[in-house]
Formats: C-alpha cells, sequence, structure tokens
C-alpha cells in the first residue's frame, strides 16, 4: 500500500494534545503500532486506527488485549527492525512494568506516549504523574511536554532520540492527562516529507534475518548481567546530549526547538526559583511575569527530562537562588522530604 | 562441514566489548551441551520437502540449512562418533515401518522388534504403509535441506511435531545399533 504524502497544512490545525501526538506519530511512519485504548490516551490511539483504516497511514496496527500485550507486540517487531509505537496511561502504565524493563534492556527503541493520570485507589481518572515516576528506574527516557506543538514535535524527535546510535534505548512522551491531552491549540503540522528527510529510516544493529541470524534476548549469568546494566546506564545518561543535539537540529529545520534537558526562565539572578515540569509550566511562566513585575526576583525552572536526569544543568541554574520550591504532581511515599503541610 | 561451530571463550575485558543489547549474531558458541537429551531427531530425506519449518521452529539453532555459511569464527571441531562405530557420513539407517498418521510412525529393527518413536500412540489413520529410512544427520545426507546439529539438540521434538511432512522423528538415544 502506498500512502500519499501529506504537504504541509497551510495554516495550523485545531487539535488537542493527544491528537498532536497521533500527527507525530503518524508522520514518522512507525511499522507497527501495539497499544490499548485508556483514558485519557484513548483518542491517540483512535486517530492512528481511523487513519490506518482509512488508508493515509502504511502501518500494521496491532490491536491487543492489553499494555501489556502491546509493549510486548512492540518489542517482537522493534528487534525485528521496525519502528514501533504505542501510547498508555496511569494503570496501562503499571501492567506494562515487566516490559518496560525488558524493553529498555533489550535496547528496543520504542516511543511511547503517556497521558499523565492519578493510580487507583481511590480511582481516578484525572492528570497526576505518579504513574510516569513510578517507573522511573525503568531504563526509558522520560520526556515531559507542555504544549500540543511540542508534543507533536517531541513524538517525531523521540524517534530520532531513541533510535540513536549512542541511545538505542525507548522513549516515554508524558502529557498531563486532560490538562495537555485534550486542551485544543492551534498547531503546525510540518510536510510529510520534511519529516522523512529529518528522520531516516530505523537501521537496528541486530535484525532478525535468514541470512545473518542472530539469538535475541539471551541470558547473562552474574558474570555478565552487571556489564549489560553498565552498557545500558551509560547510553542513557548519553541522550542528554543527543537529545539537545536532536531538538537543535529539528530547530534548524522546523524552526521550533524546546532546548536541552532543562529550561531556565528568567532564571539569572532569581531568588526564588520555582522547579517544575509539564503543562504547568504556562501558568507559572505568567506566574514568574507577575513577580518580576512586582519586583520579586522569581524564575521559574522547567525539566524536560526526568530520565536521564540534568544534575549538572538544574544546579547551575539555582545557583543564585536563596528559595527554591518544587512542584509536581505525585508523592513518593514515605520519603521524609516528602512533608504534608 | 562437521558440527558444532564452537570457538574459544574470550573473557570479555570492559563493558564496550559486549553487544548492545542481549541480542547478537548466533552460534557464538563456546561449549556443547546436549548432554541432557534422551531422544533424538532422525529425518526422513525422502520425505523432506525442504519447506525448513524445522529450521525456523527449533529453538535451540540447533538445526542446520544444508550449506549455508556459518556466521563466526570456526573453532576447534568436536569429534562426536556416531554411536556404536557407524559410518560417519552415512547416518544410521533406521528401517521404520510407518503409518502416516501426525505424529506416529512406528520403528522396527530387527534386533529389538517394536519400538515407539513418538509420544502418542500409534493410532490407525488414511495413507501408505511402507519403510522409510530415517537418518541421522550429523552430516547433510544427498538430498537434504537439513541436517541437525547433535552437539546442541536438546531433544525437544519441536522439529518433529512441527514437520508438516513426518520427515523428522524422535528416537530414544537407547537406540544406537540398528540396520
Amino acid at each position: 500500500m502506498s500512502v500519499e504524502a501529506t504537504a504541509r497544512q497551510p495554516q495550523p490545525l485545531f487539535m488537542s494534545g493527544n491528537e498532536a501526538v497521533a500527527w507525530g506519530a503518524r508522520l514518522a511512519r512507525p511499522h507497527v503500532i501495539a497499544a490499548y485504548p485508556i483514558t485519557p490516551q484513548t483518542v491517540v490511539i483512535e486517530r492512528l486506527a481511523e487513519w490506518v483504516a482509512e488508508g493515509k497511514l502504511d502501518t500494521e496496527f496491532l490491536h491487543v488485549e492489553s499494555e501489556h500485550s502491546a509493549l510486548s507486540a512492540c518489542m517482537g517487531a522493534s528487534a525485528l527492525g521496525a519502528r514501533t509505537f504505542t501510547a498508555t496511561s496511569s494503570q496501562g502504565l503499571l501492567y506494562m512494568a515487566e516490559c518496560l524493563q525488558y524493553a529498555s534492556g533489550g535496547r528496543f527503541p520504542i516511543v511511547m506516549m503517556n497521558a499523565n493520570r492519578a493510580l487507583a485507589l481511590p480511582w481516578n481518572i484525572y492528570g497526576d504523574q505518579q504513574d510516569s515516576l513510578a517507573v522511573l528506574s525503568s531504563g526509558w527516557i522520560q520526556i515531559y511536554i507542555e504544549d500540543a506543538q511540542e508534543a507533536l514535535d517531541m513524538t517525531i524527535q523521540g524517534f530520532a532520540i531513541a533510535e540513536h546510535a549512542e541511545v538505542l534505548t525507548p522513549v516515554m512522551l508524558n502529557l498531563d492527562g486532560f490538562v495537555l491531552t485534550h486542551t485544543y491549540e492551534p498547531v503546525d503540522v510540518p510536510a510529510q516529507a520534511d519529516v522523512d528527510a529529518f528522520l531516516p529510516p530505523f537501521r537496528t544493529p541486530s535484525k532478525m534475518s535468514l541470512e545473518a541470524p542472530t539469538s535475541m534476548g539471551f541470558t547473562a549469568g552474574p558474570a555478565h548481567y552487571t556489564e549489560f546494566k553498565v552498557q545500558q546506564h551509560r547510553a542513557i545518561l548519553r541522550a542528554e546530549r543527543v537529545a539537545s543535539e536532536v531538538d537543535q537540529e529539528f530547530g534548524r529545520r522546523f524552526g521550533r526547538s524546546y532546548g536541552g534537558a532543562v529550561v531556565p526562565y528568567r532564571c539569572e539572578g532569581a531568588d526564588v526559583v520555582l522547579v517544575t515540569l509539564g503543562s504547568v509550566a504556562g501558568i507559572v511562566r505568567e506566574t514568574v511575569d507577575r513577580l518580576r513585575a512586582r519586583g520579586v526576583a522569581a524564575g521559574m525552572l522547567k525539566l524536560r527530562l526526568m530520565r536521564p536526569f540534568p544534575e549538572r544543568e538544574i544546579v547551575q541554574a539555582l545557583s543564585t537562588a536563596r528559595f527554591v520550591g518544587v512542584l509536581e504532581k505525585d508523592v513518593s511515599f514515605g520519603h521524609p522530604r516528602r512533608r504534608v503541610l | 562441514v562437521a558440527s558444532p561451530f564452537v570457538r574459544p571463550y574470550v573473557r570479555p575485558r570492559s563493558p564496550e566489548d559486549y553487544p548492545i543489547g542481549p541480542c547478537f549474531t548466533a552460534g557464538h558458541l563456546v561449549e556443547t551441551n546436549a548432554s541432557w537429551r534422551s531422544e533424538r531427531p532422525v529425518l526422513s530425506v525422502e520425505r523432506c520437502t525442504g519447506c525448513l519449518r524445522c529450521y525456523l521452529a527449533c529453538p535451540d539453532g540447533a538445526v542446520l540449512r544444508a550449506g549455508a555459511a556459518v556466521i563466526g569464527v570456526k573453532g576447534p571441531q568436536v569429534d562426536h562418533p556416531l554411536p556404536q562405530g557407524e559410518g560417519r557420513g552415512e547416518g544410521t539407517a533406521l528401517h521404520v515401518e510407518s503409518r502416516r498418521g501426525r505424529g506416529h510412525s512406528t520403528l522396527v529393527t530387527s534386533a529389538s522388534g517394536s519400538v515407539e518413536a513418538s509420544p502418542s500412540p500409534p493410532s490407525p489413520s488414511p495413507g501408505g504403509r511402507g519403510e522409510i529410512r530415517f537418518e541421522d544427520l550429523r552430516l547433510t545426507p544427498n538430498g537434504a535441506a537439513v541436517r541437525i546439529d547433535y552437539d546442541f539438540c536438546k531433544g525437544c521434538g519441536i522439529c518433529a511435531r512441527d514437520c508438516k511432512a513426518q520427515a523428522i522423528l524422535m528416537i530414544s538415544e537407547e537406540i544406537k545399533d540398528v540396520r
């Protein structure tokens, strides 16, 4: 099946964060999408499934029975050299927990959107970052997104980062549930040809092939296991530099870039800095401006990456601050610094 | 070329010496491992259609394509004489009285009479009866599409179960000297 490449949309399309992710995934031309719908991610999957059904997207769309199966199917396809995409949220992400480590350990460069949503109990479908932060150490690169345009662009960039030869690590794109996934904004949709030029086809180092057979997902005993984990850790650390390079290249080609692992806003000489991540950054930025107008030396430090964790940039950006606040929608139960006010 | 294709174990010196993730060129074998087998697969060249299902199904890569290039460095070959002095390259001839039901064949040897070769009991089924010659496949018999690496075959029998042509039979390792 050949699909007509879409031209750049003459004017921005009005779409939700979810639809922006779907557009980004579509333009990245994944070979395989395997996903299971869950609120508030459902629209991502609906749009992609519609495009496949309408012949607008040439992708093997696997209707799986669970999130565990979704990520497992992506791993299998990725091992064969396919570019793969999936999306989930909350309970679905936790249902994938076993596969998350499997995918990162297998060095399968899958890109997954996660709609940040609260975890049960009590049951709650609304925005909260407890889900992705609960799997912080799963070996995935974690990117937090602020708006719909960034969602589209970062879905494309996500593949470039994940598939980079120095990285080969899966990427999780986090969008705040409802606040970002369901908010409509004007979004520029780039031309397919430009995305193709930015994102060349995925070349896996270990393709399954009859001519050069490989052993996939083998065992490593205690003598070798740690070395594989060291390699994995080094690769995800390298992702901080690679993500920054990918973003700069994207900026050169598309005129939009989002900064590196952290984005300081009016942090120079700031007395008070609020560190945050995700969609709330927009409100914080406005608050910083209001405080500055009133003579308070306020600033904001937005984290775009939680893994790899940009420690050096954070320390540097906060070097002048006397007061630092951290705003995130989660709690690490039992952590002594998480005081209940 | 006789199997196995073992190569000397070289201890990696740093994490950089390891493959990226647990996927790597197959056949990177440093020792043989077949001592747990209680049954071994034997093949009928006559029945084999060369479809390579067994090659794809074998979980250990112990079914080799005849004439396929071997990936990697070929280490010293391990000598593994056939049981009871059978000639290498000629295979061990087994005269099999076959009932053409799926997976059901009865081995008949002149020495010990009937030996049941399949895990399920033979059942009457339509089709012809005849003598089929099955062979050990240490070396590729003439016309065979595959051979089996008995130094790595663990005797699971998946190849025999998967073979649509019933060209593979699992026989007990106790059956050695058969004519």
